[in-house]
């Protein structure tokens, strides 16, 4: 016999929490504001730090968010875990990012003289520039690997 | 007081202005990625809240 899809019966094994103490209920409140501050801030942030750089870095980001809730709903014994790895990756792309500028800002406006002082050590003229080349395609590695990172992530979860 | 209330006025007013001029720039195509970024993000933080809210009945602790 056909099931009729359109009788539910989910909410009868739905178990409801049963939070009985007001200090309970109040930490509970204190994590529920923490988790939605979180959540919508990582995105906010992302949405403004993404709008600086170029339409790539925002559409990779944006296949780590959707990456990340797909694996949710398709995993949900393994939802929440899945969930704070995508939000910790998420912020820490926003967090490399801004430490990109920040660093090539520094490398940029420090002369060689500068360089060889602080590292007491003769440098080579050309030292300014290659070590600018350096963090520039360590940027872009890491830009570039931290999707994918996210994405071998959530299959080692989904085949384990 | 007054100039705090009004300044704090004028960056609500601000924050439309801005939302206004941000989402006149940017093409269709991102808009839609946007909305669709959301919903996943929404989706996430369904589950998070759920887990936090019945931590005894929390899908984690039922595959067993």
């Amino acid at each position: 016999m056909l099931k009729n899809p359109f009788v539910s019966t989910k909410h009868q094994f739905k178990m409801m929490p049963r939070i009985s103490s007001n200090n309970a209920k109040d930490i509970v409140a204190k994590k529920l504001l923490w988790t939605y501050i979180g959540y919508w801030g990582t995105f906010f942030l992302w949405l403004i730090v993404s709008h600086n750089f170029i339409p790539m870095i925002f559409i990779l980001g944006s296949l780590m968010w959707c990456a990340g809730g797909i694996a949710a709903m398709k995993l949900p014994e393994e939802s929440s875990r899945i969930a704070n790895k995508t939000r910790f990756y998420i912020f820490t792309y926003i967090a490399g990012l801004l430490a990109w500028r920040v660093v090539l800002n520094i490398i940029v406006e420090t002369p060689v003289e500068m360089w060889e002082r602080a590292l007491m050590m003769r440098l080579p003229p050309a030292f300014a520039s290659s070590f600018l080349g350096f963090i520039t395609m360590t940027f872009v590695v890491g830009i570039h690997g931290l999707c994918p990172a996210l994405k071998l992530y959530l299959a080692v979860i989904y085949l384990s | 007081m007054l100039q705090m209330s009004r300044n704090v006025a004028i960056m609500f007013y601000n924050f439309f202005v801005a939302a206004r001029i941000y989402l006149s720039e940017i093409p269709y195509f991102r808009l839609g990625l946007i909305i669709v970024t959301a919903y996943f993000v929404h989706v996430l933080l369904t589950y998070e809240v759920a887990e936090i809210k019945s931590p005894h009945t929390k899908a984690s602790r039922r595959k067993f």
